[in-house]
């Protein structure tokens, strides 16, 4: 159960802000059930991304993940992580342990299990986090680059940003303001879940 | 161009930085996905109201509860005069109710009285160490 101070710190927390943490949830959820648009999902028991905010909610509300918020005082950076740790365990326990997505696209991680995930304390779910990689097929970077077009710049900057260069350093250097920046990952994104379509 | 590793989570972090940066992105991503942010956002808003009530009431039952078998210990375990001392309290409180033969009442006896006079008052009593 939930005690009464991490209760006052919530209750303390506005209606609209809420509203922006569950709409964030909803975001990290569905990018990282579908590993950022390059997977079609293939679990056998298929749960949406909202089912995640809210099961992320409920388990900081009933103290079943315990909310420390002397040590991680912003509620949304937690349950962002509540998320992920609710969606690895979920790929863990719905066997998806290697997929295929057409082409020679495959996901590489997510093969542990945990059993008794939620008695974990944060530290320990924190050290037996696997790194949740993809490998991405020629193929699919050759469409993406097609359906960039004439845009070149967009699609440099989205493929850098793809292999880990962070979106201010992208901006720094190519002397690009950072809303250019932002535009160019938005686009990738969306031409992303284009080109990954069921086969 | 060859096969590349790409870190989902690293991509997704910097999707988060992103969104609380410019909240406006974030209707945008979601819209992209297929959901309605104002919705979403109601839904939020619902689901931690329910939380927040759900959670209160059971930690005053909790509370409550705890308070409630505290008063039963002090009447069945106090001394006499102590016990003398709660009573005239209750008598007070509830001059309808009778307390002729303390002796013998029993747990349930003390139940019923604490029941139907002013439990509250009695654990708030309590809670700051006045009993």
């Amino acid at each position: 159960m939930i005690d009464p101070q991490t209760l006052e710190r919530l209750r303390n927390i506005d209606e609209r802000t809420w509203g922006m943490i569950y709409k964030t949830l909803v975001v990290y959820a569905a990018k990282k059930l579908n590993k950022g648009g390059f997977v079609i999902r293939s679990e056998k028991d298929s749960v949406d991304a909202e089912h995640f905010a809210c099961l992320a909610i409920e388990k900081v509300f009933t103290g079943v993940r315990k909310w420390d918020f002397n040590r991680y005082p912003d509620i949304t950076h937690h349950l962002v992580w509540v998320v992920k740790s609710l969606i690895s365990s979920h790929f863990k326990s719905s066997a998806k342990s290697i997929i295929k997505i057409g082409y020679n696209d495959e996901l590489l991680v997510d093969t542990e299990e945990f059993e008794n995930y939620d008695e974990l304390s944060d530290d320990q779910v924190r050290r037996n986090e696997i790194p949740d990689e993809i490998m991405v097929a020629n193929e699919t970077w050759l469409q993406i680059k097609q359906a960039f077009g004439e845009a070149s710049d967009d699609h440099i900057i989205f493929c850098e940003w793809l292999e880990g260069t962070s979106r201010r350093e992208i901006a720094k250097q190519l002397d690009f303001p950072i809303t250019e920046i932002n535009n160019a990952i938005k686009r990738g994104l969306r031409i992303v879940k284009k080109v990954i379509k069921k086969p | 161009m060859k096969d590349r590793k790409i870190d989902i989570d690293a991509l997704n972090r910097d999707i988060y930085l992103m969104t609380v940066e410019d909240p406006q992105i974030l209707d945008e991503l979601l819209e992209a996905e297929g959901f309605n942010p104002k919705q979403l956002e109601q839904n939020g808003i619902n689901k931690v109201r329910h939380l927040l009530f759900q959670q209160t009431v059971a930690l005053k039952k909790v509370n409550d509860t705890n308070l409630y078998n505290r008063a039963l210990a002090v009447f069945v375990n106090a001394a006499e005069n102590t016990r003398e001392e709660i009573l005239s309290l209750l008598r007070v409180k509830s001059p309808q109710l009778e307390f002729n033969n303390l002796e013998k009442m029993d747990e349930q006896d003390l139940r019923d009285i604490l029941d139907e006079t002013t439990l509250l008052d009695l654990m708030d009593k309590i809670n700051k160490g006045e009993i």
